[in-house]
């Protein structure tokens, strides 16, 4: 187990410094890797929504949020659905409860300009639900985010946060997890 | 509550029931997909921003860290002939300078037809010649990858990026587990096993050792990560071939070279170091060359020099409103060398005028200096990347002060020449457009350069997009230039060397057709191309008055070449791998009515009636020659593997170079030599690299490589046998180039 675990610090370390991935393919990625999630979307769906949670404000969104939703919105469809997308100022984890009760959101995906607390405050959030909690800075799924990404060695690396995802009661096909990284801090 | 059905087959973490409760009309997953977007590298040095390599404006391919410490990797020009794709390279001389070849064109002077770069730092490779490409200078531990750009990057990066773009990104701070050390021995064969003293062959020694650190410093963390590596060289049983100058090259051929051993004795020393503070980036190095010997050094003694090199780069960057990034960067960089030479031809009459005794040295203190600057704005109009324009200013000097001088041997009295100070300035600025949209991203670039020496206007154009889903074509269409050196620009030897006030940038002009495709783990590049090598620099004859026929730097070749370079690498269960084979024959284009051209006519061009006999074919109104020292073919490949993460892993990496001619066959002494009337071509060369890894606990892995090489086509000077030894004709141990025919390196890895 000593082992595992020295190993495990090594992996999560590796991944939680590395650069960031270009938006575009993490969409790619996310468009792929949907289809990984047994109960991504409810049964019959054919539309997905993702909520851009970003710090900005609604007038002026992040500008890494603007990056995902047009990236988001380039895209024709995220596996089999297409995707809805939702620009949402972050203000506190209580409204995004709120939000996310009220809209029920498959996606939050979390701007990269949020920092820890933030970070912490949304994943809190929706822990009660299934939604999926995307982020393109691996130190966000340290925190708590399902799934991130990242780049070894110039190549992307697909993080998952395991412990998050049973807390949330996320399924995952074997298949995305053999081709990730597991983050468990 | 739901179940948990969490189905991992992650190396952590194993579940039971596979792939149980997931529902029955669940959208397959696109397996094949997934796996070809995770195999595909990044790349950020073609266009300065985060992009898939099939989406660069060029033929990219990347080297990950892990496969250099795999193969016993120790410089970049090891890297690319091993783990490269689309250029061959070899170790140009005894000091292990690097040459470099691809599309057609062979650069064997010491790097200057490449850019070489450190995290973008363009100081250890166009600056100063090829020393960016040494061994000593690349802190490979620290290395999380390299990236290759094929073809000319002048667009980007201006001054030496002809051949192609090398760029070493090293890790972040905190990519680094603990502090590592590194151990590594190496012992090989004599490099010239006919020399008289083969009692040390090719041994060397290294300790490396890195880190990482963060501190916290005001409201920013601080990471820094630092590589301290010490080297330590003793080749002995090398040789060269020294002209006897009282024999007749002709009359008495094999009397009028002998062989003469050569040695080195080196200790080479780096500290490197990257860090992110805030907004800020830095890079810091300073590296100690001590090396002492003969080699490229001329001379028929023990000759010397030290080499410290400093370096700072800092890096800010900010947004800029809701659409800008600007970012400013500084850097500076020195480089002091002080060498002591016997002299080749020793001039009794110099020394006694000079420090009233004879025989005596030479000295030379040549110290180059560059400080830099580069603010670039990138404006994101649509602030979602589909519409990206990089605006960029480059501002340099590339300064030299060089002293020469004569020294007593026992370093009594030392007399030194009026120094020659070259500050060359230099700005550039350049453009680019980056239009992403949804079938294809268009990439339009220019940039200029106005030098002391020259002006140069570097156009890029490139158009990629996707016709499928797997697979991406690209058209590129790139220019690249040199600005001549200082040497070639601004050197006179009275009687041998005149200057040339018209001499010119060398220049580049490159199509390329490529296709990528990604088939799950595999991924093929596939690039056709054709380039044109224009104004290229070589010595020619030129008669000066007073002085007779003399040699002189001039913009009087040009080569034509077209060709084709195929890149596969992937994996495939526990085996990876990756294979590069490349046909890219360069052709020296000279005027179709060459051959009745007069003697005076050839020798200002440094081509021989003889070569154009021999060698030349006529086509489209033109003469062709091979371009020396250039394989027409040349490949690569390295593949490893290991039954589990805890097994040995075994590694085999070779790379082959067809036949090839030497340099300068085509001068009008080379060929009527009568040493070389067997011809100029240099046989077919193979190297070979086996290693082994195994983990022996968690804290220490060890390694050995072994490497076999018949680098007997060092295209260099004439190889030619004497009364004790035969022509060298390649083949495994029958070299007699400046690296061992077969060597053993022994590493230990440990985790303090």
């Amino acid at each position: 187990m000593s082992r595992l675990a020295a190993t495990c610090a090594l992996l999560c370390a590796t991944a939680a410094a590395a650069d960031e991935l270009p938006v575009s393919l993490q969409v790619q990625l996310l468009s792929k890797m949907s289809t990984y999630v047994s109960n991504f979307a409810p049964k019959g769906a054919t539309t997905v929504k993702v909520f851009v949670v970003h710090p900005g404000s609604k007038d002026a969104p992040s500008r890494g949020a603007q990056a995902l939703s047009g990236a988001l919105g380039t895209t024709t469809k995220l596996g089999p659905y297409a995707a809805e997308v939702v620009l949402v100022p972050y203000v506190d984890g209580k409204k995004l409860e709120a939000a996310v009760t009220a809209d029920k959101p498959q996606v939050v995906y979390l701007a990269p300009e949020l920092d820890a607390k933030a970070t912490g405050e949304i994943v809190e959030a929706v822990s009660s639900g299934t939604t999926l909690t995307i982020s393109g800075v691996a130190d966000h799924v340290k925190l708590g985010a399902v799934l991130g990404f990242s780049l070894v060695e110039a190549r992307p690396r697909v993080l998952i946060n395991l412990k998050q995802a049973r807390r949330q009661n996320i399924v995952f096909l074997s298949g995305l997890v053999s081709h990730s990284v597991v983050v468990d801090p | 509550m739901r179940p948990i059905f969490l189905l991992c087959v992650a190396p952590l973490v194993a579940f039971a029931e596979p792939d149980a409760g997931i529902a029955a009309d669940a959208p397959m997953p696109d397996e094949a997909g997934l796996e070809s977007l995770l195999a595909e590298p990044v790349s950020t040095s073609a266009s300065r921003t985060a992009e898939s390599i099939s989406d660069a404006p060029g033929t990219t391919w990347s080297i990950s860290g892990t496969d250099l410490k795999r193969y016993g990797i120790q410089s970049v020009e090891e890297a690319i002939r091993y783990l490269g794709h689309g250029m061959t390279s070899y170790e140009y001389d005894a000091r292990l300078n690097a040459a470099f070849g691809a599309r057609g064109y062979m650069s064997d002077n010491i790097g200057l037809h490449i850019a070489v770069l450190i995290d973008g730092n363009q100081a250890g490779g166009s600056a100063k010649t090829a020393r960016g490409t040494q061994q000593y200078m690349i802190p490979i531990e620290l290395v999380d990858h390299i990236e290759v750009v094929l073809g000319p990057g002048s667009v980007v990066y201006g001054n030496s990026a002809m051949l192609g773009v090398i760029n070493v990104i090293t890790r972040k701070a905190a990519t680094i587990d603990g502090t590592r050390a590194v151990v590594q021995v190496s012992a090989g064969s004599a490099a010239d096993k006919w020399a008289k003293d083969t009692s040390w062959g090719e041994v060397w020694g290294r300790l490396a050792v890195y880190g990482a650190k963060r501190f916290q410093l005001g409201a920013d963390p601080f990471d820094l990560a630092w590589h301290f590596a010490f080297r330590w060289d003793r080749q002995q049983g090398r040789s060269v071939w020294r002209p006897n100058r009282e024999v007749d090259l002709y009359l008495d051929p094999l009397n009028s070279y002998s062989r003469e051993d050569v040695f080195n004795r080196d200790l080479h020393l780096r500290l490197f170091a990257n860090a992110t503070w805030g907004k800020w980036r830095f890079l810091g190095s300073f590296a100690y060359g001590q090396t002492t010997g003969t080699g490229p050094i001329e001379g028929t003694g023990q000759s010397g020099a030290s080499e410290p090199e400093y370096m700072l780069d800092a890096t800010y960057t900010t947004q800029v409103g809701s659409r800008g990034d600007f970012s400013f960067r500084a850097y500076a960089v020195v480089f002091d060398s002080r060498a002591v030479l016997v002299p080749s031809y020793p001039d009794p009459e110099l020394c006694l005028q000079t420090v009233g005794v004879s025989p005596c040295l030479q000295t030379l203190h040549y110290v180059n200096w560059r400080p830099f600057i580069e603010p670039i704005l990138t404006w994101d109009w649509n602030r979602d990347g589909a519409q990206v324009t990089t605006l960029g200013a480059q501002a340099f000097i590339d300064g030299s002060v060089i002293t020469s001088g004569t020294r007593a041997r026992d370093g009594s009295k030392v007399d030194y020449d009026e120094p020659l100070v070259v500050p060359l300035p230099n700005v550039a600025l350049y453009a680019q457009h980056i239009w992403r949209g949804r079938s294809a991203t268009l990439n339009v670039g220019v940039r200029g350069d106005l030098g002391f020496i020259g002006w140069a206007v570097s156009p890029r154009v490139a158009i990629s997009g996707s016709p499928w889903s797997t697979g991406t074509l690209k058209a590129v269409f790139s220019t690249g230039f040199r600005q001549p050196s200082i040497t070639e620009r601004f050197l006179e030897i009275e009687n041998f060397l005149t200057t040339n006030p018209n001499l010119q940038p060398e220049h580049v002009y490159s199509a390329e057709l490529d296709l990528a495709q990604r088939l799950g783990l595999q991924s093929l590049q596939v690039s056709i191309f054709g380039a044109i090598w224009d104004g290229l620099i070589t010595t020619r004859f030129v008669t000066v008055p007073g002085q007779g026929r003399i040699s002189q730097f001039g913009n009087v070749r040009s080569v034509w070449s077209a060709g084709i370079n195929v890149g596969l690498q992937g994996s495939w269960g526990p085996i990876e791998y990756a294979l590069s084979a490349n046909y890219a024959p360069g052709r020296v284009r000279l005027p179709g009515d060459i051959a009745s051209q007069t003697d005076e006519q050839l020798a200002s061009v440094r081509i021989d009636r003889n070569a154009i006999s021999r060698f030349g074919s006529s086509a489209i109104g033109s003469v062709f020659l091979p371009a020396d020292g250039m394989p027409d073919f040349y490949a690569n490949g390295h593949v490893s593997y290991t039954h589990t993460p805890q097994s040995p892993r075994f590694s085999v990496a070779a790379t082959v170079n067809s036949e090839r001619m030497r340099q300068n066959y085509a001068s009008e002494t080379y060929l009527i030599d009568p040493r070389n009337l067997e011809g100029p071509l240099l046989p077919w060369s193979v190297d070979v690299r086996g290693a082994v890894e195994t983990h022996l606990t968690d804290f220490v892995d060890f390694r050995v490589t072994v490497t076999a090489r018949s680098l007997a086509t060092t295209p260099t000077g004439p190889r030619i046998g004497d009364a004790s030894a035969p022509l060298p004709r390649g083949g495994i141990g029958a070299s007699t180039n400046p690296v061992a025919p077969l060597s053993a390196m022994a590493e230990l890895g440990l985790k303090l």
